[in-house]
């Protein structure tokens, strides 16, 4: 290491969870608390609930914000500061479930910083227990992105298609754009998916009468979970950010159909 | 005067039903050759104004500043009935501008016309411009005769004797046809000579209203000789009587030119890309009367009272008040509310028009140039008018008024449509407007208009010189990274080959994306030389520049493709050096490495990593400047050449040529536009204005390395951008 790195702190990746920042766990709420200086960033995900000025309050520190314009230039600032002292770098639910922070981890690491993540809940998690669907039984990961001139994102569809043909359960995240304060909703992202089974080369066996669960607000007081045949799904405005779609298997297991059947929207 | 045209007005309607006996022409020349004073002096002679009025009044020039100017400016037609061998003819006479700065317009008219007089003066030869403007001629197929003109400043000013003069003849004639072997499409190479003996050659001065021919000497009894020593008499009065100049020209003309039944023959599949065997094309080869209505518009006019007038060649069937066209390759339908034919500034109301005749309607709202109305929905389109030349010259325009902006806005854009070598840019954002054109005087003209037919006061910016950025050589593969860091997009860029980019040009290649008949283009690119993987993997084109997605099977390629091909536009509409457009280079995706998840290779990600990559590749290949250059040319008398010349190479100027004829020196040379605003003053300054000159866009060429940065950071620094543009690095991270 380097001269200047004498007073080099620990940096550490913070999972704030999904809520508020009481969903901060004891552990990451200490590291944050003894940091010198705090990062959140904002450019992948937001925690809705939490306040960043009550953190502040909180933990007697600035929370520095970082958007997506911040981060040409934020490695060599966030650098900068862990050479001072101990950094957190906070960011919503799992530090990398969002794949993005494993650039700044490795970069950090190539200048012999020491690193410590410090997991919290993800949606990934969250929205398996919330639903009662066996973990066991999902597949890949689909998401949703903002429709870009026309262009639609096949890809999301063949994944959903590839779980079902293997009888899995399919996690599908939806756009958020911050900066402009834009947050995909359920039923937006249910017409583009039903849009893409009827313009798809390859016809799959999904089709609006196929069965969708989609779960608001994890993580807060206003959760909300419904499920239904995606065409009733479609018609539904289900209120504020952020939220999450599962296309269920077509083979439940009988634990998996009780629970579905308790948010069943037209009480079946 | 008024009785035998009145005549003429009734003649007209019945005549253009005969076919055979109706020409449509134009008459292409080089600046100041004579044109205007030809068109006028054969219209006076045929009796559509007072001889006197005639070479005075230029008819044709109805615009009052091409008075001022004598330039001719903008299209207009005329038709006028001529007596030849016991039948009466129908010609139908397109004016064309001759300065070059309007190259747009003389295309467009080529469009209409089946023959062209080819004017030459005698005592300046061909010139430049006669070279470009036969080319766009024989281009469309149209047939040329040829006119020498000025034969009596020849005599009296260059003293050439009799002899000398015939030799003179001889050289032009000679150069004339070279020009037309060299150019002709290759079925008409051997037939379309021009010869003195079967009289598709004619000499004269239409300024002294007088011309000759062989085929007329031998009629009249007159020769040569005759013409000569009454032309060094100073007689011209005679002359002209003797050898009436309507009655050489048109003689020529009907002789020599081809009637539409002929000429639509083959130039229907040079001008019009559909099927010649359908319907419509069949129609249009026969110049069918009674088949669908095809009208190809070449010119619009806004008149304030009438409204559109939209100017064109009905290849086939009618046009009739309230038949109801649509504008082919799209639904738009609308109703002619009157039909029209010109005689010189006025418009004659007809009944109807047939197929074969230059015509105009009014109130056809939608029609631009270019397009083709037709009674058949299914019709496909002419071909797309093709600009020889692009604008080099901008200025930014601002109402007086605040209260005008709108009504400016408005004007430009009819302006624009007027005339389609001119290019007007609206920024909303900027608050800028910007028109750009052919050179300094193309704008000042359109600025006059702007001012006072259009009536809004303007400022006006000064002018701008448009460039062009490019890369000297190959650079890349650069690795761009998106912000996320999860996406890498690997491209190399490198000069587009001459031959391709002439391709783009001539309209062989399309511009945008998603081509439809995408086979054709790498059959088309192969055959320029570029290997087939390469051109199979053709994505986009814009403005002469290239993109090819060179990878194979990657996965999720195929949606980030439109997001590669938004950042190569952006790239090419601003280069990296000083944010102008880009030009002939190649861009070529060679390997991508995508995220899994349609997220997180979303826009924002793509974007920024595809135009740096580009942006990287451009500085490894060595980023150059392009600036317009002008080929000045100058007529001087052998005092002045040398303040001439140090004229010229006080602006960069590089001399390419040098000729004399007696006491006639031309200058050639090669000049900077940005060097050349100011030149008409100073030249006049330098010379008591006792020289011509003219001008011709030459195209782009490279910025001379010495000058290269003080350039850029003079545009950057114009634009508001910091002096130096990025480095690599700043791209790569």
């Amino acid at each position: 290491m380097t001269k200047e790195s004498e007073n080099c702190g620990i940096f550490y990746f913070v999972g704030a969870g999904l809520g508020d920042e009481n969903d901060l766990t004891i552990k990451g709420f200490n590291a944050i608390k003894g940091s010198k200086t705090v990062f959140m960033e904002q450019y992948t995900s937001v925690s809705m609930g939490l306040d960043v000025k009550k953190l502040e309050k909180l933990i007697k520190n600035k929370v520095n914000i970082l958007l997506r314009k911040d981060l040409e230039n934020c490695y060599e600032r966030i650098y900068k500061s862990v050479l001072e002292g101990d950094t957190s770098f906070i960011t919503a639910g799992d530090p990398f479930i969002a794949t993005t922070h494993h650039d700044l981890l490795l970069w950090l690491k190539k200048r012999n910083v020491t690193v410590k993540v410090i997991n919290n809940v993800s949606i990934i998690n969250a929205v398996i227990s919330i639903t009662g669907l066996h973990a066991y039984k999902f597949g890949k990961i689909a998401s949703i992105p903002f429709p870009y001139k026309n262009v639609l994102p096949f890809s999301s569809l063949n994944v959903i298609e590839d779980n079902l043909s293997i009888n899995a359960h399919t996690i599908v995240l939806l756009d958020i754009d911050t900066e402009n304060n834009r947050y995909m909703k359920a039923n937006e992202a249910i017409s583009i998916i039903l849009e893409m089974a009827e313009k798809a080369e390859k016809k799959g066996t999904l089709n609006d009468k196929s069965l969708g669960i989609v779960v608001c607000r994890a993580g807060s007081d206003k959760l909300t979970v419904s499920s239904g045949m995606l065409s009733e799904l479609k018609k539904i405005n289900f209120g504020d950010p952020l939220h999450t779609i599962i296309i269920p298997s077509r083979l439940l297991h009988f634990t998996e159909e009780e629970a579905i059947s308790l948010y069943a929207i037209n009480g079946k | 005067m008024g009785h035998l045209r009145e005549e003429l007005v009734k003649k007209i309607p019945s005549m253009m039903r005969k076919k055979e006996n109706i020409r449509n022409i134009g008459i292409v020349a080089h600046i100041h050759h004579g044109k205007t004073t030809l068109s006028d002096n054969l219209l006076a002679a045929a009796g559509m104004i007072s001889e006197e009025k005639a070479g005075k009044q230029l008819y044709l020039n109805y615009d009052e500043q091409e008075q001022e100017r004598k330039l001719t400016i903008n299209n207009a037609a005329v038709s006028i009935v001529h007596g030849y061998e016991g039948k009466e003819y129908l010609i139908n006479l397109i004016d064309t501008p001759g300065h070059v700065d309007f190259g747009g317009d003389v295309t467009r008219a080529m469009r209409v016309v089946d023959g062209a007089i080819v004017l030459v003066c005698a005592v300046e030869g061909v010139m430049a411009q006669t070279e470009t403007v036969l080319r766009q001629a024989l281009k469309e197929k149209v047939k040329p005769v040829l006119f020498i003109n000025k034969v009596d400043r020849a005599i009296n000013e260059l003293k050439l004797t009799s002899k000398m003069m015939q030799e003179r003849f001889v050289s032009i004639i000679e150069e004339v046809n070279q020009l037309i072997y060299k150019m002709a499409p290759p079925e008409f190479r051997n037939k379309w000579y021009v010869r003195v003996e079967d009289g598709s050659v004619a000499f004269g001065s239409a300024y002294q209203n007088w011309a000759i021919s062989w085929p007329y000497m031998k009629k009249t009894n007159i020769s040569f000789k005759d013409i000569y020593e009454l032309s060094v008499s100073g007689n011209s009065k005679d002359i002209s009587n003797k050898a009436k100049i309507n009655d050489v020209v048109f003689d020529m003309v009907v002789k020599h030119l081809p009637d539409p039944i002929d000429a639509q023959k083959y130039r229907t599949p040079n001008i019009w890309h559909g099927d010649i065997n359908s319907k419509i094309g069949k129609d249009m080869l026969t110049t069918n009367v009674d088949g669908d209505t095809a009208f190809m518009v070449t010119d619009i006019t806004i008149d304030p009272n009438a409204g559109e007038i939209a100017t064109g060649r009905l290849f086939s069937g009618k046009l009739k008040k309230g038949l109801e066209l649509y504008i082919a390759g799209t639904k738009i339908k609308e109703k002619v509310q009157q039909v029209n034919l010109f005689m010189g500034p006025e418009r004659l109301m007809v009944e109807e028009v047939t197929a074969g005749n230059v015509a105009a309607i009014i109130g056809f709202e939608n029609a631009i140039v270019g397009v083709t109305l037709t009674t058949n929905p299914e019709m496909e389109p002419f071909e797309e008018i093709v600009h020889v030349s692009e604008p080099v010259v901008t200025i930014a325009i601002e109402p007086k008024n605040t209260q005008d902006l709108p009504k400016l806005i408005d004007t430009m854009k009819k302006v624009a449509k007027e005339d389609a070598s001119l290019r007007v840019e609206i920024n909303n954002e900027t608050g800028e407007h910007l028109l750009s054109g052919m050179g300094e005087l193309h704008l000042e003209i359109t600025v006059y208009r702007i001012i006072n037919d259009h009536k809004v006061p303007i400022e006006v910016s000064k002018p701008i010189v448009v460039y062009r950025e490019s890369v000297l050589k190959e650079g890349g593969p650069f690795e761009g990274k998106s912000p996320n860091k999860h996406n890498r997009f690997y491209l190399e860029v490198s000069p587009l080959d001459e031959k391709v980019v002439k391709l783009i040009k001539d309209g062989e290649i399309p511009h945008g994306r998603k081509f439809k008949d995408i086979k054709q283009i790498i059959n088309k690119l192969v055959e320029a030389g570029m290997e087939r993987d390469e051109a199979k993997g053709i994505q986009a084109v814009y403005g002469d520049n290239m993109f090819i997605d060179y990878t194979k099977g990657i996965q999720n390629l195929n949606e980030t493709m439109e997001l590669c091909l938004d950042a190569f536009d952006e790239v090419m509409a601003k280069g990296p050096l000083a944010s102008e457009k880009i030009s002939k280079v190649k861009v070529k995706l060679v390997d991508a490495k995508l995220h899994e998840d349609s997220i997180h290779r979303g826009p924002a990600q793509v974007i920024p990593a595809v135009r740096n990559s580009i942006y990287g590749a451009l500085c490894q290949g060595k980023r150059i400047l392009l600036e317009p250059l002008q080929k000045v040319i100058v007529n001087t008398s052998q005092d002045l050449l040398s303040s001439v010349t140090r004229e010229l190479q006080k602006r960069r100027g590089e001399i390419l040529d040098l000729s004399t004829v007696g006491d006639y020196t031309t200058i050639t040379a090669k000049v900077p536009v940005a060097e050349m605003f100011g030149f008409s003053d100073a030249i006049r300054s330098a010379t008591a204005g006792k020289v011509m000159w003219n001008t011709e866009n030459m195209g782009f060429e490279k910025v001379p390395a010495e000058l290269l940065n003080t350039k850029v950071a003079e545009i950057r620094t114009r634009k508001g951008l910091k002096p130096e543009p990025y480095d690599e690095a700043y791209y790569s991270s």
